[in-house]
């Protein structure tokens, strides 16, 4: 009845990529269930599919075995860390793997809500000790996360810009405008640069190094309607900014399959868009501009803490 | 002086009696033990951070005055400060007038320090105990203000700020309470009814209260602490706490100068509330400090 509405309502009123959007994409995974069979088998054949409509590969940014959230889920699959990081193995033969980090006051009240680190209320020493055990479970595994990052629950902060710099990685597509991928501090310093969607960028944080972000636009997972997507957007879409860079994103456990190659097949007939992929990103084959700017570094100090820290 | 000051050994005989009576006899309360404890003292293993301690001023071996110093630990920029509230300060009547209160809490002053590492010490104390933190040069930081949200077709939507697409609610300098190390002492509390509600990424917690009114009587939910990071759909996060718990009234406290007031049409400075109260330790507070306090940071919530 409310796909009938829609399609009715579609009719009536068609939603259109506006003619002078140069849309320049990418596709982003949330990674978090494929120790489940079905999940795994489903998301392994998207990405074929995916490839085989745009030429390039998603990248599936992937959690450590170690994660709270994960060892639960593989406790009731009865999957150990070796088979989630073959699984992992195997899924880099159809996509590029990155990382996915999800972190807690206390990791083991992970299901409890107010343990999420998700913006403000977030403990330095909690993130990085687990940001360091998940690189190591990489590490242990032989797992390359090829230097791309993706923030669980879109949590981002200078702390964790640092961190990432520090640790190597060159991308990161955390940053978003979106309402439901919004994450405080990213929107904060997007405005602060007055940051159009689809604008990539180079953020320096000062004396730690420099990564590359490229944002994410909109989800793509379910929807049966091109036009929910064009809707979608429109919405974040600034007029003055046409030359749209970004990714669209998916978790694992709710992508819709057929409906998202659906969604790539009719956008790859566009004229107006092109794909892109990690190897594109890493090998600096995009011609794309990354606007340059800078996170002082006092915003990772406070003076007033110097004498309790 | 004919008393001595020191930190109370809660290992010591009968001494759980002993500060029992003196809180009841001076509230004129029936509280247990248990229920004191609870209320006062959290061991904060969680962030390996010092536990809470009372202090005590003695005649013999009569318990004449009692403070308890509960730990807890505020978030700034990610760092963890630990600090302690003040609570549950009493005099027995017979001591009144001699100091007792002031060397309580200077006494535990000189033991923060001597920890080390510790932020400040905070009250929030009622119109009676107010004065004695002038005296003492406490920082007087101010009252909290108040929303009360009636759930209500009109009214409802009138108590909250549009919010932008370029409003934001982040802050690197703000003190924040650590809602998780709050919730997990308050459910500690024995007979506790903390209702923890999450909705895209926002969190509100806090107790439900049955309310009687012009002899209505009503669902009303107080809130301790919150943890906003998609403040687009705060309005909505509230609508479906109200739907899921059948409340009619949702009362928001937070310090004035909280980052919480952007969220809400016309917070209204609650002066009959206790204000708060802060002695430094080790930091300096900023000029214009930035307090994301709730009423979960105060003892008795
Ligand atoms: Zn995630």
């Amino acid at each position: 009845m409310k796909q009938d509405l829609k399609r009715l309502l579609y009719t009536v009123r068609p939603q259109r990529l506006p003619r002078n959007l140069v849309l320049t994409t990418g596709y982003v995974f949330h990674t978090e269930e494929v120790y489940n069979d079905d999940i795994f088998r489903r998301l392994f054949d998207f990405c074929k599919g995916y490839t085989a409509i745009t030429g390039k590969q998603a990248i599936c940014t992937v959690m450590s075995g170690i994660s709270p959230k994960v060892r639960a889920g593989m406790r009731l699959f009865n999957c150990s860390e070796q088979k989630l990081a073959d699984l992992y193995h195997q899924l880099s033969s159809v996509a590029t793997i990155g990382y996915h980090g999800h972190f807690y006051f206390n990791a083991d009240l992970h299901q409890r809500h107010e343990a999420e680190i998700r913006s403000n209320n977030f403990s330095i020493v909690q993130l990085t000790e687990q940001f360091s055990n998940d690189l190591e479970w990489f590490k242990k595994h032989e797992l390359n996360h090829n230097d791309l990052y993706a923030g669980g629950w879109w949590f981002m902060n200078q702390h964790l810009l640092s961190l990432l710099i520090k640790a190597g990685f060159k991308y990161d597509f955390s940053f978003s405008k979106h309402r439901f991928f919004l994450n405080q501090f990213s929107l904060d310093f997007m405005i602060e640069h007055e940051i159009k969607t689809g604008e990539c960028f180079e953020i320096e944080v000062e004396t730690i190094g420099k990564i590359r972000e490229v944002q994410n636009l909109i989800g793509s997972s379910s929807s049966a309607f091109f036009e929910d997507y064009v809707r979608n957007l429109k919405r974040i879409i600034h007029p003055a900014h046409p030359k749209v860079v970004g990714m669209f994103n998916s978790h694992d456990y709710d992508l819709h399959p057929a409906n998202a190659l659906n969604f790539f097949t009719t956008l790859k007939q566009l004229p107006q868009v092109s794909f892109f992929d990690a190897a594109d990103l890493l090998d600096g084959r995009l011609n794309i501009d990354f606007r340059p700017t800078v996170l002082p570094v006092h915003r990772l100090q406070n003076d007033m803490l110097a004498s309790v820290r | 002086m004919d008393y001595t000051v020191s930190i109370i050994d809660l290992k010591s005989e009968g001494i759980d009696g002993k500060i029992t009576r003196l809180l009841n006899t001076t509230f004129g309360l029936r509280m247990s033990w248990e229920a004191i404890k609870a209320n006062t003292y959290y061991d904060n293993s969680f962030a390996g951070s010092p536990s809470s301690f009372y202090v005590g001023a003695f005649k013999g071996s009569e318990l004449v005055g009692f403070v308890a110093f509960k730990s807890h630990d505020f978030l700034v920029n990610g760092v963890v400060i630990n600090c302690f509230h003040h609570c549950f300060v009493a005099t027995a009547s017979s001591m009144r007038g001699k100091g007792v209160f002031p060397s309580l809490l200077a006494f535990g002053k000189s033991h923060l320090k001597a920890m080390g590492k510790i932020g400040f010490v905070y009250g929030v104390p009622n119109q009676f105990s107010g004065p004695v933190f002038k005296k003492l040069n406490y920082k007087n930081l101010g009252y909290f203000s108040k929303v009360n949200v009636i759930n209500t077709p009109i009214l409802f939507s009138s108590a909250f700020r549009e919010w932008h697409a370029d409003d934001t609610l982040f802050s690197d300098t703000a003190f924040f309470q650590n809602d998780y190390q709050l919730i997990d002492a308050k459910q500690k509390s024995p007979g506790s009814n903390i209702i923890v509600f999450e909705d895209l990424g926002n969190l509100i917690w806090g107790k439900l209260r049955r309310k009687k009114k012009g002899g209505m009587s009503f669902n009303y939910f107080s809130v301790g602490g919150m943890i906003v990071n998609k403040p687009y759909f705060f309005k909505s996060t509230v609508k479906k706490l109200c739907k899921q718990h059948k409340v009619l009234v949702v009362q928001f406290l937070f310090h004035h100068t909280s980052m919480f007031k952007k969220l809400f049409k016309r917070p209204v400075l609650a002066i009959h509330s206790e204000p708060l109260v802060v002695d430094e330790v080790e930091i300096s507070l900023p000029s214009e400090p930035i307090f994301n306090f709730m009423p979960g940071i105060k003892d008795h919530f």
